[in-house]
């Protein structure tokens, strides 16, 4: 394992890499200082500017095939550390600007930039590779070429300047032209390497059959990222799966990383040394599965793969809906489950969807069996910043019931601005119903923002069990929300305001969940205002 | 109509902004201590520990500054580095210099400075009462106002507040600087104005400007953020190359930039207001406490600019106005997009609001019936010509179809208990002009070369606003020759001396005006060559495309012919350009005058929609009607128009800087300060031009584009107030911008704000 930890290999645009940087260097600084590519800037260094997007292209598997698949996929270079990218293609706007060079394309411009160009859509220019990068994710992941999804595909890079309209014009000129792309992924990648859009590596690594565990940075994995760069023919490699047997191992590493969304804003500048073990490496833990009624999600499952599960979708119907408020595309390709929960922030939106949802939590320790011990989720969070996770340990696991038919579920936030923002105060609500649906049988209630910790509202759950479905039932809830908890001010909101708050996202989940009492919600508040 | 050219390489990922440039191999990066305190002094240094970290650390301190420890343009009350006090939280003291940008940080963190904190005041209303001012206050009148009052049918009075605005250029302040030559310095700054960033480093380095000298390239956004806010860095990188005799580079991370540079000026104001029985505005007043921030800045140009937009697009018969620039612990305010002119808008819109709810009257209806019209005159004494302000408004109404919106919006919301829609119409009237006089000029050369090829450089900083690109139009257009002949070069010092900060919307106006009369005079050279060559008279002939015209036929001489022909004749082929604005003066005691050359105007409508139950809220569409005069590239005028709309529906509606009781920054990185994204503005953005009619007195006809747009995104609080009003079923008045979704649902829920900035830890 010493070589593996030595020497990280991936595919860099055309090139083959093989590094011996420390895995833990934050992608940017490998890009514009090892390797001079600058065309990728630095805006923020926290993920909220997208300046820094580069492409990343991995072979995955289809939940429920057996199959492997390309997927290139946008992420924030400022939160990636280069060890992550072993056995990956990496295409930053240097490689797309090769694409459009070697397809003889007008002016050197790619069909995306071109889009840009024509429309005028960069002015100041600092944001425009990032937007280019985004865009040209936007046609590789199949998602449709709609005007809503354009945005939403750009919807984790800033511009100053334009004003955002530019770029929706160009959004659409690409739609109309790329309106046909084949749904089959490899095909999909064929057809935009034809027109320029990304490089011809990008149809060799989709190609490869690439070994599925870590290279080993021997010179057999260089071959194979070589003959890629070179466009020869690789040979076949064996399936290797990793798993969760192998983490004792990797448990000893001083540094565990996920998406590293939180990590790498704490620590812009890592010191480097530490061996860093890599979760989203680990296939074992990317996997999420369904047992009598019990899903389970791995602990390096990012937040859009949650999003996009079938398996999550059909077993918390509706869940989909509330992907959009979390975080921006960009770091929903990167964050993960566990990361989410162990960050430990009082307002994380995924803690609060799981412990709606009663989560368990499975976290495996290092110096016992591999079985791991099991808690409620809600009991894993002892104080602020405080988990009930020791040295030598990892989260695993994140499981849940499936929704039954007379169950539903909703989740809720309040943010400043309404995307990509950190919440003042979210929450979520999983509600069972008698069967003639007009009573509550039992409901489970989670808050962020209004604590130290993310937690479960046990006394406004508790005023919802046996109540009839009503506006008042509604009110008290909300209102006995407000009286459990003890919320404080910062620069996301005041105390006040996060009280408020609550108390009108669970209304909201109300509304939301039975439109029919959308009138008397309004009625009551109306006359709230009218009493003053 | 196609991007301009330096968008090719923008988006090929090829322009290289400061921090992107070779690094030569002993180059050396710099960075800052900052303060942690908003109001202190420093006891002693110590930087043992910054040194003992590596031999190559050298850790630089006011001691080190050759020449005067100084850097205020208008007031010297800005040292470089302080000696004493620091006056707010984020004040850079000292500088670290080493041969990574990791060990420069680090080398930073580790120098030990002594301190004792001091009291800070944070609010202007407190500095005011000190005294504490950082120039004298500044009063304007007209008429009678006190009389206005006592005979008005209807008057209403109010407080209004105004945020600050970070400027969030994308690429953060930077600057590189080599020795050469022992005795001069070159630096590449990101800066608006190459020429003032020339003058604080000869100041600071005791150098002459002919020693020092500066360009600036494309800069990644400045908005204003780059106007005097970029000198500090600047000069702090050439002292940096100066005592190491080693180039330096100094590039600010977001959080350094955040906490440490100015930002868009925080208003407090008190106003009142009047109204005859038909709805005729007959007197306002107001006093305006600006949160100058720590140090002079550019606040008095601000509070001008604040002072001659006081009536915004009104006629206002009697009017008393007086702003105080009160100087608190809190980073110095500065100059951004729009300067002061935005925050005298809001409270003109507040009062017009608040005088609409006394009389019960429309107040689409009361804003159109008060509009200017041709041959009003300004409360300093300009006439104003070709005023356009009930054209564009009007225009909206139209295309709006106002009277059926209204209706649309008034069922709407009777049918909708949890939703709200609520829309409002702002108008626009801008003075474009320095309103600093001397500022009012441009300079240009120009360079025709052998083989045909035009090179101009001007005065005007590119930094997105793809003013080179306008430039460039003029130049063809003046010399008669294809755009692709010409290249607008960066500017630099060597090029043109004594510039103006590209700022004020003037970059086009006068530097474009510069090229103008330096490519005439060199278009009138070749006419007169070409003259002897054809024994023709030069008023006979003319360039167009590229092409020799005798009358209107074609002489069948190319551009290249001529210039070739000329330069074998030794004809010179350059031309330097210097413009400065004509018909400007004004009287400071009489505050009487004719500040600005033109006025540009316009009208917007913002429509929103509001979740009454949880506050949020969507912008759902906005249709502009603005003045361009005769545009000289309408594209880019457009993408202006959108962006500082964007800006200014950011600044009303989202954007909010916030500093805790103790002054420290609260909102210093883009988690917590949030900016329009994609999904903010409105899908439905509808902008329209006027049409050309007229000739304002700008080049080519054409209007200055970058600032006034920006009043359009203060339409969006007005209609977001309507939306909550809607809700609340009242009249509710609260004019405390930003209006952010927790204001929001303060007012829904009939609390007002919550919790005041104050309240915060």
């Amino acid at each position: 394992m010493k070589a593996a930890q030595s020497c990280t290999v991936f595919l860099l645009n055309g090139d083959s890499i093989c590094t011996t940087a420390w895995p833990g260097t934050p992608l940017i600084d490998f890009l514009r200082e090892e390797k001079g590519l600058t065309g990728t800037k630095e805006g923020c260094r926290e993920g909220d500017c997208g300046a820094c997007a580069v492409l990343v292209g991995e072979q995955v598997d289809i939940e429920g095939t057996l199959g492997s698949t390309a997927r290139y996929r946008a992420h924030p270079s400022c939160l990636m550390r280069i060890g992550e990218l072993e056995n990956q293609h990496l295409i930053t706007i240097e490689g797309l600007r090769q694409a459009a060079e070697s397809s003889g394309l007008e002016e050197g411009l790619t069909p995306v930039m071109r889009a840009l160009f024509d429309e005028n859509a960069s002015q100041c220019g600092f944001c425009s590779p990032g937007f280019v990068i985004s865009l040209s994710a936007w046609l590789l992941e199949g998602s449709p070429l709609t005007p809503e999804a354009a945005v939403r595909a750009v919807e984790g890079n800033l511009c100053r300047c334009t004003g955002y309209s530019a770029i929706r014009r160009a959004a659409a000129i690409l739609a109309r032209e790329f309106s046909d792309l084949p749904a089959d992924p490899v095909d999909r990648i064929r057809t935009l390497s034809a027109a320029g859009v990304i490089p011809i590596s990008a149809l060799r690594f989709a190609t490869a059959a690439l070994p599925r565990a870590p290279f080993t940075g021997t010179d057999t994995d260089k071959s194979v990222l070589q003959s890629i760069s070179t466009g020869t023919d690789t040979k076949k490699w064996t399936f290797q799966p990793l798993s969760t047997g192998t983490v004792t191992e990797k448990l000893l590493q001083p540094l565990v990383l996920g998406g590293g969304t939180d990590l790498s804003v704490r620590q812009p500048h890592p010191e480097p040394g530490p061996a860093v073990f890599f979760t989203r490496l680990d296939r074992g833990l990317a996997t999420i599965s369904e047992k009598d009624g019990s899903v389970s999600i791995g602990a390096a499952v990012t937040i859009r793969d949650f999003f996009g599960s079938p398996l999550v979708r059909r077993s918390v119907p509706g869940i989909e809906a509330f992907e959009e408020g979390f975080a921006s595309i960009l770091i929903r390709n990167r964050a993960t489950i566990a990361g989410n929960i162990v960050n430990a922030s009082p307002v994380a939106d995924m803690t609060s969807i799981l412990l709606a949802l009663d989560s368990t939590i499975l976290v495996a320790d290092a110096s016992g069996t591999d079985t791991g011990r099991s808690m409620p989720l809600s009991s894993f969070f002892r104080g602020y910043k405080s988990i009930a996770l020791e040295a030598g340990q990892i989260v695993t696991t994140l499981s849940f019931e499936a929704l039954g038919s007379h169950e539903r579920f909703h989740f809720a936030k309040l943010s400043k601005r309404e995307r990509l923002d950190i919440a003042a105060v979210n929450s979520g609500i999983r509600i069972a119903l008698e069967a003639g649906g007009r009573m509550v049988l039992s409901a489970s209630i989670s808050a962020g923002g209004v604590a130290a910790v993310p937690r479960l509202l046990p006394k406004a759950s508790a005023t919802l069990a046996g109540a009839p479905l009503s506006v008042e039932t509604a009110l008290a809830a909300a209102y006995a929300a407000s009286a459990e908890i003890e919320p404080i001010g910062d620069v996301r909101g005041s105390a006040g305001y996060r009280r408020l708050a609550l108390e009108r996202l669970i209304l909201s989940h109300f509304v939301s969940l039975f439109p029919e009492l959308g009138e008397g919600i309004g009625a009551a508040l109306e006359a709230q205002v009218g009493s003053r | 109509m196609k991007g301009v050219p330096e968008a090719l390489r923008n988006l090929r990922g090829e322009t290289a902004y400061i921090d992107d440039l070779p690094e030569p191999r002993d180059l050396l990066h710099a960075a800052v201590q900052l303060s942690e305190g908003a109001r202190g002094k420093i006891l002693s240094i110590d930087p043992s520990r910054a040194l003992a970290l590596d031999p190559a650390v050298r850790v630089v301190t006011a001691h080190d500054v050759p020449g005067e420890n100084q850097i205020g343009s208008a007031v010297p009350d800005e040292p470089l580095l302080p000696e004493g006090e620091w006056e707010y939280w984020g004040q850079p003291l000292v500088l670290c210099l080493a041969p990574t940008r990791q060990l420069a940080r680090e080398a930073a963190r580790l120098v030990t400075i002594v301190s004792e904190t001091l009291r800070p005041v944070l609010d202007p209303r407190e500095a005011a009462g000190q005294d504490a001012f950082v120039m004298p206050s500044r009063t304007q009148s007209m008429g009678n106002p006190g009389a206005a009052f006592a005979a008005a049918a209807f008057t209403a009075e109010g407080r209004v507040e105004s945020g600050g605005q970070e400027h969030l250029y994308l690429e953060t302040q930077g600057a590189y600087a080599e020795r050469r030559d022992g005795d001069r310095v070159f630096v590449i700054s990101s800066t608006q104005g190459t020429t003032i960033v020339q003058r604080a480093i000869a100041r600071v380095l005791g150098l002459p400007q002919s020693g020092v000298e500066v360009e600036a390239r494309r800069l990644g956004g400045g908005f204003g953020g780059k106007e005097d806010q970029a000198t500090p860095w600047a000069c702090l990188a050439a002292l940096g190359a100066w005592v190491s005799g080693k180039p330096v580079k100094l590039y600010l991370d977001r959080a350094t930039d955040m906490r440490a540079t100015g930002k868009r000026h925080p208003y407090s104001t008190d106003f009142r207001i009047a109204a005859d029985k038909d709805g005729r505005i007959t007197a306002f007043e107001a006093d305006y406490y600006q949160n100058s921030g720590s140090s002079c800045d550019l606040s008095p140009a601000i509070m001008s600019r604040t002072l001659f937009h006081a009536a915004g697009a009104y006629r206002i018969p009697n009017l008393r106005v007086t702003g105080r620039m009160c100087r608190t612990n809190l980073p110095s305010f500065t100059a951004f997009r729009g300067f002061g002119a935005p925050q005298g808008y809001f409270v003109i819109e507040a009062a017009l609001d608040a005088i609409s709810n006394r009389m019960g009257f429309d107040p689409v209806e009361l804003r159109r019936r008060n509009l200017l019209s041709e041959g009003d005159v300004t409360h300093y004494g300009m006439p104003l010509k070709e005023v356009r302000a009930i054209e564009a408004f009007d225009r909206v109404l139209e295309k709006t179809g106002w009277k059926a919106l209204r209706a649309d919006i008034e069922a709407f919301n009777a049918s909708h208990p949890l939703e709200k829609r609520g829309a409002a119409i702002i108008p626009n009237c801008f003075g474009v002009s320095f309103t600093k006089l001397p500022m009012n000029r441009g300079g240009a050369l120009v360079h025709v070369h052998a083989d045909g090829s035009v090179l101009v450089s001007t005065g005007a900083v590119e930094m997105g606003q793809q003013v080179s690109r306008k430039i460039a139009r003029i130049a063809a257009k003046s010399l008669g020759v294809p755009l692709e002949l010409i290249r607008v070069e960066r500017t630099s010092s060597l090029t043109v001396a004594n510039t103006v900060p590209t700022a004020a919307s003037t970059g086009c106006d006068i530097n474009g005006a510069a090229a103008r009369v330096a490519c005439l005079e060199i278009r009138d050279r070749l006419l007169a060559h070409a003259a002897t060559l054809r024994a023709s008279g030069p008023g006979l002939l003319s360039l167009e495309e590229g092409r020799l015209l005798e009358g209107s036929a074609d002489t069948s001489m190319t551009w290249k012919q001529l210039v070739t022909s000329a330069d074998e004749s030794r004809v010179d082929l350059s031309a330097h350009g210097y413009w400065s604005t004509p018909g400007l003066f004004y009287d400071m005691k009489t505050e009487r005058g004719s500040p600005f050359a033109y006025h540009v105007y316009g009208a917007a409508l913002v429509e929103v929609r509001l979740d009454c139950l949880c506050g949020r809220v969507k912008v759902e569409r906005a249709t502009i009607v603005h003045d361009a005069g005769t545009s000289i590239d309408p594209v880019v005028d457009l993408c202006q128009v959108e962006g500082a709309f964007a800006q200014g529906l950011g600044w009303a509606l989202l954007e909010e800087l916030r500093f805790g009781a103790d002054g420290r920054p609260m909102s210093d990185n883009l988690s917590t300060y949030k900016v329009p994204d994609v999904h903010f503005l409105p899908a439905r953005l509808d902008i329209e031009f006027l049409s050309e009619t007229g000739s304002p007195a700008s080049v080519l006809n054409s209007k200055a584009i970058g600032e006034p747009p920006l009043i359009y995104g203060i339409a969006g609080y007005f209609a977001l107030l309507e939306a909550i009003r809607a809700a609340r079923g009242d009249r509710i008045e609260s004019w405390d911008l930003p209006l952010v979704p927790e204001k929001v649902l303060g007012l829904l829920a009939g609390t007002g704000r919550v919790l005041g900035q104050k309240d915060l830890q």
